[in-house]
């Protein structure tokens, strides 16, 4: 029998990952730290299957460790150039963003609770609704693709521990979204590649 | 039969991926061009087929309408981008162009007739990474960016509307499609959060506004085969996932959230689009305004949900007919700017008649199918006792239409003195010519009670 407080200590961990890669200004140590959290998504996974014994889901966890936590990663630090590697990231006032992180984790964290009330809780997904603004302030915010790309996986993984919270989906479901995310990365790949930043256009506006 | 049926879907699921092969050979443009017409030829197949469930897939009245639509713009985008992109002679970056576009046909037909809503969203996000390389084949900057701000919004909002599908699931304990549209279920706050979550996440690949900001971007900077493709059947496809959606949560929360989000779709293109000044951007705006109305003609069922599949008919073929005349003005003015575009009637008659025809058609002109589907739609809304909301969107269609048609002729009348022309290809001339006379036949189609 697991003791539950080691899964919540996961959860916790995770979010602490979602504030460090809000925060972490190197390319390289941002792609890593969100490998980190894919891993402890897998770990989380693996051990409540075990404590079940459901195969699918260690099935599923052992998939995110390969799919999520290392090939994304190695694709993703193969397109840094040197330049990105030791450079910082530009972007604005790091105490206004961690404020703002913050204060959507304490959003997500209350919605969760009067919205998904009727399913009952379950810390799994409320750490994974707190992930999902995380992600999708990550996106937001950030000007560099490889930002914008690693809240996307931080959105994906957030997905996952909803989907556990809420109710397993059905391996295949899951395994084809992994596959399908990793598809999108590869494209994604070539276009970051070219210019590693957001741009404007004058044609593209209006 | 059932058997014979699957094998005939999954044929015409294998022939766009079979397609791909092409990238390794010298005639890649006709296998691809071959290829598309056997897949049309399957879909024409699939098409004859009862409604029902065949092993994994399955066919009903709307989604049988959409197959052909995806086939046979895929006809006309292969065999108008080998003369559009006739430059790049067997350059490797159009080899993979042409291999992607099987690809991304596939995807569509496999999000389309596969019986599982999950599978089915997978197969969406799958338009997105085998479509977004299609944008980037002239390698501009601005393309990158398009393609980029394609990708990161539409599977950020797509992975909302897998919230909705877990949400679904939790509900009903299936994702089979047939089963979740005669399932029952009361009322509940899950399911209009499974609603939302379905309308916005799908909504953003679909471009309901506010979640459409990849959309005039992508179809403004992909090449005009590519936007074509994109405007006028990878949408739709997006909004029957809705439709799923909406027919599994029958619940009258999420009939007044479409409402809404149609009310304020139209409202955003009315005002937008007086100030657009890019030919292609302009239409892809005009195609927000065809994808509220379908959304709103399933929401409503009925004669509005036979509105919807006409206007679906229509504008594929009519806005494929307004890109691809775009894409033949880019080639001789080489500029998407409308008031740099001047005297298309001195330039290009033939382009000129394809244009003027298939603006009116997706602008809703009569007697074209998208004013009936209009039509049908609005008095559906004005049955339902939505009379206020009907009056509102008569005076936004009216608005919309003016500015698309004044824009139009605008370039096509104006007086300039001659231009050095490029050429456009017979292959070019040929697939706007058949498209925009397609776009024609249906109105004439219900008339005639063959619809």
């Amino acid at each position: 029998m697991i003791n539950p407080e080691v899964l919540d200590l996961i959860i916790a961990a995770m979010i602490l990952t979602a504030i460090w890669a809000q925060l972490g200004t190197f390319m390289s140590h941002k792609v890593r730290i969100v490998s980190i959290q894919s891993l402890l998504l897998s770990l989380y996974i693996i051990i409540l299957g075990i404590s079940e014994t459901d195969i699918e889901l260690v099935t599923l966890g052992i998939l995110i460790i390969i799919l999520r936590a290392f090939l994304t990663s190695t694709l993703l630090n193969s397109k840094l150039s040197t330049h990105q590697f030791i450079s910082r990231e530009r972007f604005g006032d790091a105490s206004f963003l961690s404020v703002v992180s913050i204060l959507f984790l304490v959003f997500s964290f209350l919605t969760y609770r009067i919205l998904f009330t009727p399913l009952g809780y379950e810390t799994i997904g409320d750490g994974g609704f707190a992930l999902l603004f995380q992600g999708l302030f990550l996106i937001g915010s950030r000007k560099s693709k490889f930002s914008q790309f690693l809240g996307y996986i931080e959105e994906e993984n957030a997905i996952v521990m909803l989907g556990i919270g809420i109710i397993s989906m059905p391996l295949v479901i899951e395994v084809s979204v992994l596959l399908d995310v990793l598809a999108l990365l590869i494209v994604s790949t070539v276009i970051i590649s070219d210019k590693p930043e957001t741009q404007v256009f004058q044609e593209m506006m209006g | 039969m059932m058997i014979g049926g699957t094998y005939v879907i999954i044929i015409m699921l294998a022939i766009p991926v079979l397609s791909g092969i092409s990238f390794f050979f010298r005639y890649f443009r006709e296998i691809s061009i071959a290829m598309a017409l056997a897949t049309l030829l399957f879909t024409t197949l699939v098409f004859t087929l009862n409604s029902g469930t065949y092993s994994y897939f399955y066919l009903n009245e709307i989604n049988r309408y959409i197959l052909i639509c995806v086939s046979s713009i895929y006809v006309f985008s292969v065999i108008y981008g080998t003369g559009y992109h006739k430059k790049m002679g067997e350059s490797r970056h159009l080899r993979v162009h042409m291999s992607m576009m099987g690809m991304f046909t596939f995807t569509m037909l496999f999000s389309l007739v596969i019986n599982n809503l999950g599978l089915m969203w997978i197969g969406i996000e799958g338009t997105t990474a085998s479509s977004a390389i299609l944008i980037i084949i002239e390698g501009e900057p601005a393309d990158m960016e398009a393609a980029w701000r394609y990708i990161i919004i539409v599977s950020a909002g797509l992975a909302i509307a897998l919230i909705s599908i877990i949400l679904i699931y939790r509900v009903f304990g299936t994702l089979e499609i047939t089963t979740l549209l005669v399932s029952s279920s009361q009322p509940s706050q899950i399911l209009v959060l499974a609603a939302l979550f379905g309308i916005i996440g799908f909504g953003t690949k679909g471009g309901i506004f506010p979640m459409h900001s990849w959309l005039p971007d992508a179809h403004g900077r992909a090449p005009s085969e590519i936007s074509a493709m994109f405007s006028a059947v990878l949408l739709p496809i997006a909004i029957y996932a809705i439709y799923i959606i909406i027919k599994t949560i029958n619940i009258t929360a999420i009939y007044e959230a479409t409402i809404f989000f149609t009310v304020i779709s139209l409202l955003f293109v009315a005002i937008v689009m007086a100030s657009q000044r890019d030919i292609k951007r302009m239409f892809a705006y005009s195609t927000m305004e065809n994808m509220a109305l379908i959304l709103l003609g399933f929401a409503l069922g009925g004669i509005a949900l036979f509105g919807s599949i006409l206007i679906i008919m229509t504008h594929a073929f009519a806005k494929a007919g307004a890109f691809y005349s775009s894409g033949n003005i880019l080639e001789t003015y080489h500029t998407r700017d409308m008031p740099n575009i001047q005297n298309v009637w001195g330039e290009q008659k033939f382009t000129s008649y394809t244009l003027i025809i298939s603006t009116l058609a997706v602008s809703g002109a009569p007697p074209f199918g998208i004013f009936l589907g209009e039509f049908f739609i609005l008095s559906s809304l004005y049955s339902h006792g939505l009379g206020s909301i009907m009056a509102i969107l008569v005076i936004l269609l009216g608005i919309i239409f003016l500015s698309v048609n004044y824009k139009v002729l605008k370039m096509v009348f104006s007086v300039a003195p001659p231009t050095s022309s490029a050429r456009i290809s017979t292959q070019q001339v040929l697939v706007t010519g058949a498209t925009v006379a397609i776009s024609c036949i249906f109105a004439f189609l219900f008339m005639v009670g063959l619809l």
